[in-house]
């Protein structure tokens, strides 16, 4: 079967530490769980804890077409994370600071992005993210700490592995 | 700023394979219906805000 590379150096630093997943890695696994399924255990085996926030269940599991469907949906975000962190005061004033970080550039920034990035604010350096939207974190404010490629049937998805970067 | 603390995990739940196949697929089903529905609203009011990209990669 098929596996996703982690790279050893990325795993080490993020050993006993969380990983903070975008609303797209749920897609993906939906679309290959098999693959998918493989990927987390391993980071969960080798000590680390999966965790996202309200704001992406919310992205997921709306547009659902049915009940059934949305707790199929439900059940999956459950199945692989290791808990949902819940907002505090201070994450609503990190988003502040981050807009004001990003000024122009946060012009199309997606408002989950902006609370996963205050979530990366709150708890460094214990906390990375994964998601392929690359684009929403740039470099001036986070660093990009690990690539990781997955080959599909019509190419490449990248994922960037992210810290904030301040202090 | 960061003063405090994420919840520590003591125990981590390894993901089942079989049942998680089984519900990927659910979930899967549901991604197609929204792709066809946003696709069809972008036909009607040709707002082009479609952001299920996945069914064009598979």
């Amino acid at each position: 079967m098929e596996t996703i590379q982690i790279p050893s150096t990325f795993l080490t630093s993020i050993k006993d530490k969380y990983l903070l997943l975008d609303t797209n890695l749920f897609r993906d696994a939906a679309v290959r769980p098999s693959v998918f399924n493989e990927f987390f255990n391993r980071l969960k085996s080798s000590g680390v804890s999966l965790i996202t926030i309200d704001l992406v269940k919310y992205e997921l599991l709306k547009g659902s077409s049915d009940l059934e469907k949305y707790k199929a949906k439900e059940k999956l975000i459950n199945d692989v994370v290791d808990s949902i962190i819940p907002m505090i005061p201070q994450i609503y004033s990190n988003v502040h600071g981050l807009i004001k970080e990003y000024g122009i550039e946060g012009t199309a920034v997606n408002i989950t992005d902006l609370f996963l990035g205050a979530m990366l604010m709150q708890y460094k350096p214990n906390i990375f993210l994964i998601t392929r939207d690359t684009t929403d974190f740039i470099q001036r404010i986070f660093d990009l700490s690990s690539i990781i490629n997955v080959p599909h049937a019509k190419g490449i998805f990248t994922y960037g592995i992210y810290q904030y970067k301040g202090i | 700023m960061n003063n405090m603390k994420l919840p520590e995990i003591k125990e981590k739940k390894l993901i089942k394979e079989k049942e998680f196949v089984k519900v990927a697929k659910k979930v899967r089903e549901s991604m197609e219906d929204e792709a066809k529905y946003l696709h069809k609203k972008k036909t009607e009011n040709g707002n082009d805000s479609n952001p299920l990209n996945i069914l064009n990669f598979y």
